[in-house]
């Protein structure tokens, strides 16, 4: 059978820049897939998944610098040799964060505009328009801003399935999809008919018998695996894409000492926002333990931690905190103080030029010696794995700017530490290690997640929020 | 057939690049223009960091970019609550970001790596608050009388000289920060 | 009324505000935009825009007179007119120049989505880049917002309890400094992944583009300039009215 994607000898590795020299991120690696197949490539966070899917696309070196080996073919023609916007009709890619491809007003302009840029007819582009939009469930008139992350995550799908390039490559797309929405898309490329790569930091069991090849991406190469052994499920949970039966955790403290901090009847609404709010009658974190908050987007969970580290403040109800003796109601500066919150993106609560600079600024506002200051900085730097003290955050991977940013507030010491979304972009297993760094008598941890097997692995008790109540 | 490809020092010259570069500094632009208002107590007027952005571009970037997202970024700003002064600021802060530009690049060795302050920005900048200060006095002049221009001027005046002040620790701290922006030269 | 005739318009009622004409004829051209902006938009519509301009009108009422002593001097204070006839033809000259060009745009940009402006701009010869540009742009400044917020956030959170105390005046803009890096880092990423998006939607190509989308034509376009027509017409035979 004809090849509709043909990589050989593939190697690349990202410019080096001052401070931080460049690893090889792929060598020598090899890829085939015949027209139609589905694949699907298993890749731990920071192992080149996104950097592949870009390779494949034409956009990587061209966009990002950095050198590369070897050839690339995709629908018989040299992707090395053309430009990406010549090739619109050949390739197609989701990216991983959908909201970063979505540049118009209206969901149906949305996927037009390939096909504007192809020049096609109007009345042959509404055709289609309408048809790929009306397959997802996606209303037309919509302001792509305002939809969910996964109805985002559809729309990308939508403007593919719009032009309907040879191959399709869908970074992550099935991740944060909801399990009816996952199975209604994998069955939709089925019927497609194209060749499909999908990349996937977990794998789900809809996979099984749905996808025609299955890779493995780690150190640089891909390693083509078969489902359904035993020797697969081993790999499974050796690598972290599925996690397995929950360890005994040492915690003879686990929730045993009362509550560290504890809400009572929180009120929240969001001014102008009608439908939203949120109603906690009573929340309670366990001293040395860990508690899991989980719900769909836009059940509270954010809004919950802002207004437990103080970003928020509640219509009605208190937090207390109880240092050690009694709970004493807390406002919102003295909430900010001791409640630590680790939003999901990292970048957002990164500020400085250098990784040093970065973990000293709290200790050095604290007016903490220079000599003990170092000595913490290179603990941190040990246990988070950091590349070093002089690197540009910026600049390191995202799975390290997520340790980075809890290494900042690990050293801040907060008697309570709010994790939002910690696993991703890290891994479980990253994760729940750094959980434990976190973990001690004195401490209470609160974990926000939509995966309810990472909360039952982690937590001693568990929130399920639903529309801003518990459920 | 295999193929080698280097890394570049610099992006791509493509068209995509250019219109997402000038895109979002457009949109940076107009945001910090709108959103960060600092009171100033003397008087009940506002400063705004627009002009730190414009600095920022023209001593990051470069010409192009600073005249266009400069321009575009502030017309927009003012759309949102104050057409009137849109096509002003949209020629005056255009002006204003490539004059700066030019005057800053003026100076550079094509091999000067860019990374360490350099003294001809304090001419861009005196340059770029020249054009500044003068278009907005001329057209203000205009549009509502040289009273009121004059009372602008030393808003518009102090504005500037923070705003480059900023605009070249920003330029200097993101270079730092963040290496790869040294290859978006526009 | 289509966009495509009513930014002609908006023009043509800027030009007249400054072409040096009676007092009576501009306060006419004002309160016929007026009355557009409140038929159409309702009278609240009527009050944001002049409650937006209102410390400038202020300025340019208490300011131009002393400026303008002509004529006969109605306010002497120790041989200085503060206040004659010529200053206050001047003055209601300058404020309805102000509140005219204003009214004309805001009508303009209030009946018309950003994105049909664009369109009847691209109809007049914008380049698709520039129009691109201005529409992604609008895109992202809601998001934007959000970023800075969030990033205004996290700062306050770390400093938190550390005894800073609040910045005044113009150490606001020091202390805004990492938080402006942050955004201005953050922004600069986005601009080669945009650019990637654009690029694998076609921005690039050679060919001539389609558009979906378009503004109407035929029989509503005509009947739309016509009246376009019809206004601008009465608005410059009017010049001729008023000798």
């Amino acid at each position: 059978m004809k090849s509709a994607l043909e990589v050989r000898g593939l190697s690349f590795r990202f410019p080096d820049y001052p401070n931080l020299p460049a690893a090889p991120l792929f060598r020598e690696l090899d890829l085939e897939l015949p027209a139609g197949q589905i694949a699907l490539v298993l890749g731990a966070p920071d192992s080149g998944k996104s950097t592949l899917c870009r390779i494949l696309a034409g956009l990587v070196p061209r966009f990002s610098g950095g050198t590369l080996e070897g050839s690339i073919r995709i629908a018989a023609r040299s992707i090395l040799e053309s430009r990406p916007y010549e090739r619109i009709r050949d390739v197609g890619l989701v990216f991983q964060n959908p909201a970063e491809q979505l540049f118009t007003a209206r969901c149906d302009a949305e996927a037009a505009f390939a096909l504007e840029s192809l020049g096609w007819p109007a009345q042959r582009i509404r055709r289609s328009v309408e048809a790929a939009l009306s397959s997802l469930a996606l209303p037309a008139d919509r302001d792509p801003q305002t939809l969910s992350g996964g109805e985002k995550k559809k729309l990308a799908v939508a403007c593919l399935l719009a032009v309907r390039p040879a191959v399709w490559l869908l970074d992550e797309t099935f991740e944060e999809l909801d399990s009816g929405t996952r199975l209604c898309l994998l069955e939709r490329l089925r019927a497609s008919g194209r060749t499909v790569l999908i990349t996937s930091a977990k794998w789900y069991e809809l996979f099984g018998g749905r996808v025609d090849r299955v890779f493995l991406l780690s150190g640089g190469r891909l390693r083509e695996v078969r489902p359904g052994t035993a020797s697969f499920h081993a790999l499974l949970r050796k690598e972290g894409f599925q996690l397995g039966a929950r360890k005994p955790r040492s915690r003879a403290t686990g929730g045993a000492g009362g509550a560290i901090l504890e809400a009572e009847d929180l009120r929240f609404a969001y001014p102008g926002e009608g439908a939203f709010r949120l109603e906690i009658p009573h929340l309670r974190i366990p001293r040395g333990g860990t508690l899991a908050v989980v719900g769909d987007n836009g059940s509270g969970k954010s809004t919950l931690a802002r207004i437990l580290c103080g970003l928020l403040a509640p219509a009605v109800g208190t937090v207390r905190f109880r240092p050690d003796g009694d709970l004493q109601v807390m406002d919102r500066t003295s909430l900010s103080r001791r409640v630590a919150y680790i939003f999901q993106d990292p970048d957002l609560q990164i500020f400085l030029p250098t990784v040093e600079e970065e973990l000293a600024y709290g200790l050095r506002l604290q007016g903490l010696e220079e000599e003990r200051i170092a000595a913490r900085l290179r603990g941190a730097v040990e246990s988070f794995r950091l590349p070093g003290l002089s690197a540009p955050p910026a600049l390191l991977s995202y799975g390290a700017r997520k340790r980075l940013q809890a290494a900042v507030y690990h050293l801040l010491d907060r008697p309570v530490v709010i994790f939002d979304e910690g696993d991703s972009g890290l891994g479980a297993p990253e994760f729940v290690r750094l959980l434990d760094l976190f973990r001690d008598q004195a401490r209470g941890l609160v974990v926000i997640t939509h995966d309810l097997e990472l909360a039952s692995r982690v937590a001693d008790a568990t929130v399920r929020l639903q529309k801003g109540r518990v459920a | 057939m295999s193929r080698t490809i280097k890394g570049k020092q610099r992006l791509p010259s493509s068209i995509a690049l250019r219109i997402a570069a000038v895109a979002v500094l457009t949109a940076v632009t107009a945001v910090l223009t709108l959103l960060v208002r600092i009171p100033v107590p003397a008087t009940k007027g506002y400063f705004n960091l627009g002009d730190t952005v414009i600095y920022f571009t023209a001593f990051t970037i470069g010409p192009l970019s600073a005249l266009l997202s400069g321009g575009l970024g502030t017309a927009l700003a003012d759309l949102i609550g104050f057409p009137t002064f849109a096509p002003i600021s949209l020629f005056v802060h255009g002006l204003q970001g490539l004059v700066a530009a030019l005057i800053a690049g003026l100076f550079l060795g094509a091999k000067q790596r860019r990374r360490a302050f350099n003294p001809s920005w304090l001419l861009a900048a005196a340059a770029g608050t020249l054009t500044m200060c003068g278009g907005y006095f001329a057209a203000e002049s205009v549009m509502l009388g040289i009273g009121p221009a004059l009372v602008e001027l030393p808003f518009n005046l102090l504005q500037n000289v923070v705003g480059a002040a900023a605009g070249m620790a920003l330029s200097l701290v993101v270079r730092k920060a963040y290496p790869p922006v040294a290859e978006l030269r526009w | 009324m289509d966009p495509r005739c009513k930014l002609p318009l908006a023009v043509l009622f800027t030009v007249l505000f400054f072409l040096p004409l009676p007092l009576v004829l501009l306060g006419a051209y004002l309160g016929a935009l007026s009355l557009a902006i409140w038929l159409g938009l309702g009278f609240r519509e009527l009050v944001r825009p002049l409650r937006t301009i209102a410390p400038l009108l202020l300025l340019v009422l208490l300011l131009t007179p002393p400026f303008q002593r002509g004529g006969q001097a109605y306010l002497r204070i120790g041989g200085l007119t503060l206040l004659s006839a010529d200053g206050v033809r001047e003055a209601a000259r300058l404020a309805l120049r102000l509140t005219g060009v204003t009214f004309a745009f805001f009508v303009l940009l209030r009946s018309t989505a950003p994105a049909d402006l664009i369109l009847a701009l691209r109809a007049f010869g914008l380049p698709f880049g520039a129009g691109l540009v201005v529409s992604v742009a609008l895109q992202y400044v809601p998001g934007l917002k959000g970023l800075f917020d969030q990033v205004q956030d996290a700062h306050r959170l770390r400093r938190a309890g550390n005894g800073a105390p609040p910045a005044r005046g113009l150490q606001v803009v020091r202390s805004l400094l990492p938080q402006l890096t942050s955004v201005l880092i953050l922004s600069i990423r986005r601009i080669p992944i945009l650019a990637m998006a654009l690029e694998m939607r076609g921005v690039g190509r050679t060919n001539r583009r389609s558009s979906m989308r378009r503004l109407p034509q035929g029989r509503r376009l005509v009947l739309s300039s016509l009246a376009a027509a019809a206004v601008g017409l009465g608005a410059v035979v009017a010049i001729f009215l008023f000798p």
